[in-house]
């Protein structure tokens, strides 16, 4: 049941995949991107994940918001079409044959509705589950183990998304550091 | 969109729909951010909320509304501050219980479950991760809406829109 | 069968990203191909009829064991996800600085070392 569901759902978001990157208006591209993240969290909230699902929702709110903000004001000529026909032609027959790789690999993983920590009673995720509640006092499991057992992993999220921010607003500088004079507004040479 | 001086932003209906919805939008943040260790919340969502937040009354009243409330410096500083923070709380485990990033709160003051402050140090990671990342986002959406590339005789430029009037052409 | 879908989307999403001319339907690509991802580890511990790992009043650990789903791919999902906004925001800064420099979005024009 809840199969079929997703597999509806994840196939409008390939639909939705396929008509952002074919239009030819760079604003529907961006709205289509926009609803294939509210089908991805439609699908968040079927399999049990609600706190990835407003979060999606929201970060895609988010991430609407900078692509228009950021690529409509230029005065945009529409650039449509791909590349010559030859690489396309190469690049879509690899993509084929990555394609059949990925099936035979997907059989061999676990059924859907039947994951690891099922089957592998030793598995961390059941340590977390049995033991989170007494060993940390908090009775959400995922704050559990985003802030105690695995804080570390958070503290690399919060460096690597540092670091994009700050990159971003390095390259985004418009004044140089050092003072020139006479020489425009430092813009020319980055 | 032809903005006016003395009323710079979007039209009426946008301007008094903001007004009405964002403290309700801001508060749903302070719950997500509070209430993440003992619902389905985080500190994560909390701090995109509150970047939301400001990002609309960005959108509604202009820039220099907002940047009265949270100025960039402040959203710089409120950014690096959480993120050290973080660190330092990170590492107050070692001293105390011996592991990094261990809860040395809840070991040495077991508390009630259940309840807004329980479960030691998590409440605290919760509310530095969402000032860090509300601060961030706000600071890029900020440096996005500011900074725009103009043609200008042939050559483009990107400009700053804060010290740069575009209808005379100079900085001010 | 699912995961297959999911990787069908991860295709659609590289097509994008080798095969588009506009920066800025590179930029969708990558983020369909993001979505992708996200989604796949999401199902992939999904337990059949499970329920939110998150404890109720008067419910045990015990429970939790035997009924909620994989805990751990959801806290690593929750981080990828507001990861891909601070990459996004770096791949939108790179975008609008090469405009500036060559003035079209267009990466096939963009083959002069020095303007």
């Amino acid at each position: 049941m809840i199969e079929t569901l997703i597999s509806m759902l994840i196939f409008f978001m390939i639909i939705g995949a396929i008509i952002a990157l074919e239009t030819t208006d760079l604003l529907s591209a961006v709205i289509s991107i926009g609803a294939i993240g509210s089908v991805a969290s439609i699908c968040y909230l079927f399999v049990g994940a609600p706190d990835i699902a407003s979060t999606q929702l929201v970060v895609e709110v988010l991430t609407i918001i900078i692509l228009i903000r950021a690529t409509i004001r230029h005065d945009l000529i529409t650039i449509d079409g791909d590349r010559e026909f030859f690489g396309l032609t190469i690049t879509l027959a690899l993509i084929f044959v990555l394609f059949l790789f990925g099936i035979k690999a997907f059989n061999n993983l676990f059924d859907f509705g039947n994951p690891a920590i099922s089957q592998l009673p030793e598995a961390p995720s059941n340590r977390y589950l049995a033991c989170g509640f007494q060993e940390t006092g908090a009775n959400n499991i995922l704050s559990a183990i985003l802030f105690d057992y695995r804080g570390l992993d958070t503290f690399g999220q919060l460096c690597v998304l540092f670091a994009g921010i700050w990159g971003a607003f390095a390259i985004m500088r418009v004044q140089s550091r050092r003072k020139k004079t006479g020489k425009g507004d430092g813009n020319e040479d980055r | 969109m032809k903005t006016d001086n003395k009323y710079p932003g979007m039209s009426l209906i946008v301007k008094n729909t903001a007004k009405a919805v964002m403290g309700l939008i801001f508060l749903f943040g302070i719950y997500l951010t509070l209430y993440g260790h003992i619902s389905p919340a985080s500190g994560f969502s909390g701090g995109v909320v509150f970047a939301c937040t400001f990002i609309l009354m960005t959108l509604a009243f202009g820039k220099d509304v907002v940047l009265k409330f949270l100025g960039k410096t402040t959203a710089y500083v409120l950014n690096c501050v959480a993120a050290l923070l973080f660190l330092l709380i990170a590492s107050l485990g070692v001293f105390y219980s011996g592991n990094f990033f261990e809860n040395f709160l809840e070991k040495m003051y077991p508390s009630a479950n259940f309840r807004l402050f329980s479960a030691g140090v998590i409440p605290f990671y919760n509310l530095l991760m969402a000032i860090n990342i509300g601060a961030g986002l706000f600071m890029v959406f900020i440096i996005f809406a500011v900074r725009r590339v103009v043609d200008t005789d042939g050559k483009r430029k990107l400009i700053s829109t804060e010290f740069f009037d575009i209808k005379k052409g100079e900085s001010q | 069968m699912i995961y297959t879908l999911c990787f069908v989307l991860f295709l659609v999403g590289l097509y994008g990203v080798t095969c588009k001319k506009n920066i800025v339907k590179i930029i969708l690509g990558f983020l369909i191909m993001e979505h992708s991802v996200n989604l796949f580890l999401i199902l992939l511990g999904w337990k059949k009829d499970g329920i939110t790992p998150v404890l109720g009043k008067g419910m045990s650990s015990d429970m939790l064991v035997r009924n909620a789903v994989d805990p751990l791919p959801q806290a690593m999902v929750l981080i990828l996800i507001v990861i891909g906004l601070g990459i996004l925001a770096l791949m939108v800064a790179f975008a609008i600085r090469l405009y500036q420099k060559y003035g079209t979005f267009d990466i096939t024009e963009m083959n002069k070392l020095k303007h």
